[in-house]
């Protein structure tokens, strides 16, 4: 199970596709997890050429995403506040701007691999902001990198 | 209208639903909603897709964060 998480809208996405058979018990634990915590019972349509998505909550801010309908991962918004605890997203949050501060780079995402315990950070072009200050979660990212900056100045 | 990064990051999940297909939703949409955090979603029927589809756009109302088919909505849609 891989999650990847993007600073900049602090979104979460979950893929449950791993490509180790191995590992399928305890990929198919999380899907029940997921199935379980998305609430979604209610019958689909058959589709082997799209992925479709449902809201997962009521606030629509967890989208399942079903490829013939199986559930094949989940995106989480506000993903510090509304992701599961124990996926530790503030850190990867916390690391992300660490990264952007010291870099000078956009860090686009973070991957981790909860089964493997692999983790890698993903960054773009030269400017550690992103440029759509429009938005709440991309204000916050820049001020937390801003804060980092300022504590490797003083230091 | 503009692209957020995570616009074409987040095609993994709906390959088929292109710039081209997001933009038209969120300039020709049946219903808009804000929310909470400011952002705003709307719906709109892609004929190209045969499907509704919702796009969320940034609080700016110009930049385009996601789009993706929406069978929740059309199952709304169609039992009202």
């Amino acid at each position: 199970m891989i999650l990847t998480y993007y600073p900049d809208t602090d979104t979460l996405d979950v893929d449950f596709d791993i490509p180790h058979p191995e590992e399928y018990e305890t990929l198919q634990e999380a899907r029940e997890s997921a199935e379980k915590r998305i609430k979604v019972m209610s019958p689909s349509t058959p589709n082997e050429e799209e992925v479709d998505t449902y809201d997962a909550e009521p606030s629509g801010q967890t989208l399942a995403h079903y490829f013939d309908n199986q559930l094949h991962g989940l995106t989480i918004e506000h993903a510090t506040r509304c992701a599961p605890a124990a996926w530790k997203i503030e850190a990867l949050r916390k690391e992300a701007a660490r990264v952007a501060a010291s870099t000078g780079r956009v860090v686009e995402s973070v991957a981790y691999d909860l089964i493997q315990d692999r983790k890698s950070i993903h960054t773009g072009q030269l400017g550690p902001y992103s440029p759509h200050t429009s938005d709440e979660a991309v204000r916050d990212f820049n001020a937390l990198i801003d804060r980092y900056r300022e504590k490797t100045t003083a230091a | 209208m503009k692209f957020h990064p995570y616009f074409d990051r987040s095609r993994k999940w709906h390959p088929l639903v292109t710039r081209d297909i997001a933009e038209r939703v969120a300039n020709s949409h049946e219903r808009e909603e804000v929310q909470e955090d400011g952002r705003i979603r709307r719906w709109g029927y892609s004929d190209q897709l045969n499907r509704y589809v919702r796009v969320i756009l940034l609080p700016d109302g110009e930049t385009i964060l996601n789009a993706f088919p929406d069978r929740d909505y059309e199952r709304r849609h169609s039992s009202s």
